[in-house]
């Protein structure tokens, strides 16, 4: 009987031991790993040679001087913030209306909608990449001599290559890349939701704005927050649609944080100041996350 | 009378914007089949010839018959096979335990791993190159399916979690008491029941150990090649007549994800909902 006990007592431990160690491995350490890398002074060839000086926190100083990396943060503030905003609005209204009892087939809508989320971004990006191409793309090839389009302004052959406007071609792309999870995480917020609130609001004879401002919206608000956690974090790592799209360019106008780091770190074989460019973007994830969750609370005690 | 023309207006609008957004899911990938259907000098010249019904079916026929680019492919499915599988299996005995036991640390355990989930690739992949290296590993399977298999995994042990908690713990006590162990409860009793959750995590880890690009660039890319990689190699090996032949090849590797989700796609989204959103 005595033994029986014991051996049950270590059953929860030793089944989540793999995914710990595995995950201690191939996560944990690397990060420590990563925070004494971006305290040296390394490059891909030091690497190779084994090799590396420790500089302290140079690299950290230099970062703060580096308008390169201003420039990326500038730009994944924009990128993340317009494909959150579009992502989860987006995902909210699909959401609701596959919701609606009154539509049919919302199985095949749903298919058709999670199509560009499973796909591989490389797929995604030579895709686009064609729509927008000057020489090769489909949009220029509809808008050539077709009045309307060019009266719309759609003949311009710089989409991907205009500083300007290529960040918002770019958060299109991505919206419609990304907008399924926010589908699936308000659709499974919307299932929470029980009918019965609904039927005692019709018999009050309420209207459907009325319905989504005083009942769905409130109810719905967990689900909402965590979908702008989780997209947020996505999206501040989303840079190989980026990479395989633009590279950063033209000029680094598309370039956003993560890119900036990855870039840095291979393209420039920086690999000490890209550790330390990882760090910081560790620490914009986590202020994000914490901001979104004081915001929370505060909504919850007023 | 006026009620229910109100409500009709509503359901034309609701039905539009359905269509809107399923046109606009669906659209890049119309065009860039168009273009793998087109033949290579369609391209040569502006405006491109998009619109004539010059259609040829080369582009697949030299894709498919390219055994590098069937190599390439091969070479993700088995990635994405073992990735999947060693995620999932581990994923859901954490995911079980979570879900069926107590134990001191139990919730700071569990929203740690959460936490790890939120860690970008873009910080962990300088140090991966780095140890690696270190450890000659760097262009090999194991590589691969190692990091492939630890980034989906916390998200798998809390969709698995949220699974198990959907299945009354009251069969596998009873389970227990006839004299099985809690090991043998969990697989004989609760695994089968969690197979919709389970159908949901293997797809879902499936998929992105299949589509990962960044990972497969940047620790191998030489002698193991995937196919998200061999993709971008097309445009250097075939310069200049790349453009239909990426689409035919893209298009090729999309077919089996697609049917894929075309089969099991209620699963996922029940497991992806039910499962990764409770308590």
């Amino acid at each position: 009987m005595k033994k029986r006990f014991s051996k049950t007592k270590y059953i929860p431990i030793l089944l989540i031991l793999p995914a710990i160690v595995m995950l201690f491995l191939l996560i944990i350490f690397p990060l420590i790993w990563s925070f004494f890398t971006s305290l040296k002074r390394m490059t891909l060839l030091d690497l190779m040679l084994h090799k590396g000086k420790y500089i302290g926190f140079q690299n950290y100083v230099n970062i703060f001087k580096d308008s390169l990396f201003w420039n990326s943060l500038k730009n994944a503030f924009i990128f993340v913030a317009l494909s959150v905003i579009g992502q989860v609005g987006f995902g909210l209204l699909l959401a609701s209306i596959l919701h609606d009892k009154s539509i049919k087939g919302p199985g095949i809508f749903r298919a058709i909608f999670l199509i560009p989320w499973i796909i591989s971004s490389v797929v995604a990006a030579y895709s686009w990449t064609y729509i927008f191409d000057a020489n090769l793309g489909f949009l220029p090839a509809l808008a050539y001599n077709n009045p309307i389009l060019k009266f719309l302004g759609f003949e311009r052959k710089d989409w991907l290559t205009n500083p300007s406007i290529v960040i918002y071609i770019l958060v299109v792309i991505n919206i419609w890349k990304g907008t399924a999870f926010s589908i699936l995480m308000q659709s499974a917020g919307l299932q929470s939701i029980p009918d019965s609130l609904y039927e005692s609001s019709e018999v009050d004879g309420a209207t459907t704005l009325q319905k989504f401002v005083f009942i769905t919206l409130p109810l719905l608000m967990p689900f909402i927050l965590i979908n702008l956690i989780i997209t947020t974090m996505i999206t501040f790592n989303v840079y190989d649609l980026i990479l395989l799209i633009t590279g950063g360019g033209p000029n680094h106008a598309s370039e956003v944080l993560s890119l900036y780091i990855y870039n840095r770190g291979f393209s420039w074989g920086d690999l000490g100041y890209a550790a330390s460019l990882s760090l910081v973007l560790l620490i914009v994830n986590l202020t994000v996350t914490v901001l979104y969750l004081v915001f929370l609370r505060s909504r919850e005690t007023s | 009378m006026m009620h229910s023309k109100k409500k009709r207006t509503k359901i034309i609008l609701a039905y539009a914007v359905l269509a809107s957004w399923g046109i606009f899911s669906l659209f890049p990938l119309f065009s860039m089949l168009l273009i793998a259907l087109k033949p290579k000098n369609a391209f040569m010249s502006f405006p491109p010839d998009y619109f004539s019904i010059r259609l040829t079916l080369d582009n697949f026929m030299t894709v498919l018959k390219d055994p590098n680019w069937i190599g390439y492919y091969g070479n993700s499915i088995l990635i994405a096979l073992l990735a999947s599988l060693i995620s999932v299996s581990v994923g859901s005995l954490a995911g079980f335990s979570f879900a069926r036991y107590n134990f001191r640390m139990k919730w700071f355990l569990m929203v740690f791993i959460l936490a790890l989930q939120m860690i970008p690739t873009a910080s962990i992949i300088i140090p991966f190159y780095n140890m690696f290296g270190d450890l000659r590993l760097l262009d090999t399977y194991t590589v691969l399916i190692l990091v492939d298999s630890v980034g989906t995994m916390p998200f798998v042990i809390w969709l698995m979690r949220g699974y198990f908690l959907t299945i009354p713990r009251e069969l596998e006590e009873a389970a227990l008491i006839d004299g099985c162990s809690g090991l043998k409860a969990f697989w004989k009793i609760a695994f089968p029941l969690a197979a919709p959750g389970m159908a949901a995590s293997v797809i879902y880890a499936f998929v992105r150990a299949f589509n990962d690009y960044i990972i497969a660039r940047t620790l191998a890319g030489s002698k193991i090649v995937t196919y998200t990689v061999g993709l971008t190699m097309f445009t250097n090996q075939y310069e200049g007549i790349n453009l239909t032949l990426i689409s035919a090849a893209s298009f090729s590797a999309l077919i089996p994800i697609v049917i894929m989700f075309a089969l099991f796609h209620k699963y996922f989204v029940i497991g992806m909902t039910g499962g990764a959103l409770k308590g």
